[in-house]
């Protein structure tokens, strides 16, 4: 559905994005994953056709982005980082301006409009001036606004920053809803995010890619050993000893207040081996569990490792 | 077309639903009605001297009210114009929804074009609203109608030919403020351009073909030049375009 190949702009002659290659199948979720000013906005404008790529070629729907920008723009639907609104405008008559802009057909265009404001729970204030809304209202605005023409193709652009918890896990679910019928892009600086939202990951950083796949195969790959957080009423220098002499245990920590951070080999789970030995010491146990490895770890591990060279050309 | 005219028409009711659009009538009203009441009471002080000395039927209200009246309106124009077209591009850019329109299936020619009849319909209403003070003449004498619909016709075709320079202006910048500097700078020009056609030097000459009062007087006196009618049709047409040019380069920067 969404194809990148060799994408690269340079503004002003600082690269924003080298060589970046990837697709997107339809019905997919897909996440952009990185720091702030990583690339991510450049790659969606440039799908969208807001901005041509110095170099490479991105097809969506099988349309050249650059070549047939007004056959890609019919079949998108996208939110920019900043909500864009009207704020003189009441969200009826706004959603109604960009259903004209997007060409919906005219008998269809109340029904439309009223499917996005009850998808993205804005019945109450379908009538007030936009500028009078609350952030959290005005980014559903800014998503309605997307889905106004049942687009194929969604570009999200950090689509739940300045929400509160609530309207997070709400828009989350709606994307998640979206996946299927439509294909999503969509970008973020948050891990947990990303992990339970979408399909496949590209973790880009300072313009690159650095990784694609699906989160939990990017967390396993990662991952070279099991980690128990064990939590005992009665820790002893003795319990450690035990711990460590359990075969495939490889590490043992005590952190404090009878807290231990026990490593173990990838291949077994000793889960319940740690737990018998702890009842027959009567150390009391009240926790066991296994620490899952997060895309976190994932992503900080990959955003870190160029660290040496990025401090090198600061210096320079 | 179906998105010209949405755009056109979210900018007639943006018009109305910020304060901008009441300002800009109520100035145009206001500063009309004072000058077509002085006006008038000139007319009618002259027609009473002249009615006391046997004669002064020959007097024509349209030629000694109205004329003067257009040329006041026309600069007006000069003030009202800039405030009306500065923010049409420039606030797009500021907002962000430039990026909405340009990710939408909207051609720069398509918005541009939405744009400038937005504002030229916030004129139209205008001009509609200021017809109350000829309709006063109507009511209460005989005036030559010809001449005053001519004016009318010169006074939007002015309004195009600005607007569009207005829109140009505001494709430059995302600062509203200087959106309105320059295009007033640019009216400025075109109304000193004024002054130097009396001239009888070649510039003189020069400046009378590129002047844009200067033709707009004819319609005063009810004349309808077809090259007149051009000349402001392809000024608004080569703004316009030029715009169309700045907002496509801006893409590729």
């Amino acid at each position: 559905m969404i194809e990148a190949v060799q994408l690269t702009k340079v503004f002003d002659n600082t690269p924003a994005l080298t060589d970046v290659s990837f697709s997107v199948e339809k019905g997919e979720i897909l996440g952009f994953l990185g720091p702030n000013g990583a690339g991510k906005t450049t790659t969606m404008r440039i799908l969208t056709g807001f901005i041509p790529p110095t170099s490479g070629t991105a097809r969506v729907a099988g349309f050249d982005v650059l070549k047939h920008s007004m056959e890609v723009r019919k079949r998108i639907g996208y939110m920019p980082e900043n909500p864009p609104i009207y704020l003189d405008m009441t969200v009826n008559s706004f959603l109604r301006f960009i259903a004209r802009l997007k060409r919906v057909p005219k008998l269809k265009e109340k029904q439309r409009i009223d499917t996005v404001i009850q998808k993205c729970g804005l019945e109450q204030v379908n009538r007030r001036l936009i500028g009078h809304l609350s952030r959290g209202f005005r980014q559903r605005v800014g998503l309605a606004q997307a889905l106004i023409q049942d687009p194929e193709v969604l570009i999200l652009d950090e689509p739940t920053i300045g929400l509160d918890p609530a309207q997070i896990i709400e828009i989350r679910q709606l994307i998640r809803g979206l996946a299927g019928d439509h294909t999503v892009i969509l970008s973020s600086h948050i891990l947990p995010e990303v992990e339970q939202t979408c399909g496949r990951v590209v973790i880009i950083n300072k313009g690159k890619i650095i990784a694609v796949d699906t989160p939990e195969k990017l967390s396993a790959s990662l991952r070279g050993s099991n980690i128990y957080n064990i939590v005992v009423r009665l820790p002893s220098d003795e319990l450690k000893g035990r711990i460590e002499t359990l075969p495939g245990v490889r590490n043992v920590r005590h952190e404090q207040n009878g807290v231990f951070i026990v490593e173990g080999d990838k291949e077994t789970d000793i889960r319940e081996e740690l737990a018998e030995l702890i009842v027959a010491q009567k150390a009391g146990l009240l926790e066991l569990r296994s620490v899952p490895f997060t895309l976190e770890d994932v992503f900080v591990h990959l955003t870190t490792a160029e660290q040496p060279a990025q401090t090198e050309k600061v210096v320079q | 077309m179906r998105t010209v005219l949405a755009i056109t028409r979210k900018e007639l009711e943006s018009y109305f639903a910020s304060t901008i659009g009441y300002i800009v009538t109520t100035l145009f009203l206001v500063l009309t009605g004072i000058f077509f009441y002085i006006y008038l009471v000139f007319y009618l002080q002259n027609a009473q001297m002249a009615g006391s000395y046997g004669g002064g039927e020959g007097m024509d209200v349209a030629q000694s009210i109205m004329r003067p009246l257009f040329s006041n309106l026309g600069f007006f124009g000069l003030i009202v114009f800039p405030l009306i077209t500065m923010r049409l591009l420039a606030e797009e850019k500021k907002l962000g929804t430039y990026e909405l329109l340009m990710t939408s299936p909207v051609s720069v020619p398509q918005l541009v074009i939405g744009k400038f009849l937005g504002a030229v319909s916030l004129i139209l209403v205008i001009l509609i609203l200021t017809s109350v003070y000829p309709l006063v003449l109507f009511i209460f004498g005989k005036p030559d109608a010809g001449p005053i619909l001519a004016g009318y016709l010169g006074l939007l075709l002015l309004s195009s030919a600005f607007l569009a320079v207005g829109i140009l202006c505001s494709s430059l910048t995302e600062n509203q403020i200087v959106a309105a500097v320059l295009s007033f700078v640019f009216l400025i020009v075109f109304w000193i351009l004024n002054f130097v056609t009396r001239s009888e030097a070649w510039y003189g000459k020069l400046a009378q073909y590129a002047s844009i009062y200067q033709r707009f007087d004819d319609f005063t006196q009810g004349v309808i030049k077809v090259n007149d009618v051009f000349y402001y049709v392809s000024f608004a047409f080569v703004a316009l375009f030029i715009t169309g040019i700045v907002l496509q380069s801006q893409r590729w920067k």
